[in-house]
């Protein structure tokens, strides 16, 4: 019956969905696997990038974190969605990659302002996509990076706050805490460099 | 979803306690409508920023997915040379490599794994021909190349034929 499923399935090529397409892959189906790579970068390559403010080491975070995902593959519980899974690897690996980085340097870059930088009073959502993403990343860097894979997680990938929590091994009140937190210290720093891309009335502490 | 109800629920929005799927609704209609956008943003400016970064990863997303593939294939290649058949392959491809080229691989040190090459070595050095063996049906290239001037530095590199361009 089930292979009888399954021919029928191929035979009107409906998309099958993460769990089959894991169990092919567990099979030894590079084809099948790559597909779930195919379905899920998106969302790991930008919550790596937002996470680890680094173009490069965001890309290779994100594509250890399929490879991991693959020798790991027997080990995935098909409980969870793919996907949780998926971010919880690559999210662990961002977070590790975070702390080395701050123990190794130390010393915080300070994000100083170029001199005659100094723009015009504009709304902050008029600015470009590129000129948001940049603002962005130099705010972001003063998060912890529980706080800031958080709020990536949550607020910028706009995943469930229960699926947040599974994906860091919180509780949800644990996500929502860093969530707050998260957008108390980015209104903080955007009123101490951005002050003139505060909404009006949006000058809280 | 319109804007009325979009602006109903932007407190309950902010304070995180919106259903999974009405919350998905609202993002979407907060991503695409600036004047949503711009009340919310005034409640909490943070959102000025989640809600306008751009939604793809740089890259594109073919090359992302070959590149992990290609990851793996690498990685079982070293796992392939990590076990035991690299002592077999590294005997035959000595004999080979001494019978065409009259060299000799330098023995004792490890194995060279990646396609590194020493730098000191790297300018004078010209490619030998590489040489394809077999092991247990699964391809393995492997390439020698010496240094004219120090016949005794030879440097071997294996490829998965796989991940050749």
């Amino acid at each position: 019956m089930g292979f009888l499923c399954l021919r029928l399935r191929e035979a009107v090529s409906e998309p099958r969905d993460d769990r089959d397409l894991v169990g092919a892959a567990l099979g030894g189906d590079e084809s099948a696997f790559a597909e779930l790579v195919r379905r899920h970068q998106a969302g790991v390559r930008r919550c790596a990038a937002r996470i680890l403010l680094d173009a490069e080491e965001a890309r290779d975070i994100a594509q250890l974190a399929f490879i991991r995902a693959w020798e790991n593959l027997a080990r995935y519980d098909p409980r969870w969605s793919f996907s949780t899974w998926l971010y919880r690897i690559a999210s662990n690996l961002a977070i590790d990659t975070l702390r080395s980085r701050e123990s190794r340097e130390r010393t915080h870059a300070g994000h100083l302002r170029l001199v005659g930088d100094a723009v015009e009073p504009v709304a902050l959502g008029l600015l470009s996509e590129h000129e948001v993403s940049r603002i962005f990343d130099e705010l972001a860097a003063v998060l912890p990076p529980m706080q800031r894979a958080a709020f990536v997680l949550r607020e910028v990938q706009g995943l469930p706050t229960a699926e947040v929590a599974a994906v860091l091994e919180c509780t949800e009140a644990t996500v929502r805490n860093h969530v707050f937190q998260a957008r108390q210290a980015l209104r903080r720093e955007l009123a101490r460099r951005y002050p003139e891309y505060l909404p009006a009335g949006g000058n809280r502490s | 979803m319109t804007c009325e109800e979009v602006r109903e629920l932007i407190p309950a929005f902010v304070a995180l306690e919106l259903e999974p799927e009405a919350e998905r609704l609202t993002r979407e209609h907060l991503t695409a409508c600036a004047a949503c956008r711009a009340a919310i943003e005034e409640l909490e400016p943070a959102y000025a920023l989640a809600l306008r970064l751009p939604a793809d990863a740089e890259g594109d997303a073919e090359a992302f997915v070959a590149a992990v593939m290609g990851g793996l294939r690498q990685r079982r290649v070293e796992r392939r040379l990590r076990g035991g058949r690299w002592r077999w392959l590294a005997a035959a491809a000595a004999v080979v490599i001494a019978f065409l080229a009259g060299t000799q691989v330098r023995r004792g040190g490890e194995p060279a794994a990646t396609a590194a090459l020493s730098p000191t070595a790297a300018p004078a050095v010209r490619p030998a021909e590489g040489t394809f063996v077999e092991v247990e049906g699964k391809g393995i290239r492997l390439y020698q190349i010496t240094d004219p001037a120090d016949p005794g530095v030879a440097v071997a590199v294996v490829v998965d034929p796989a991940l050749e361009l």
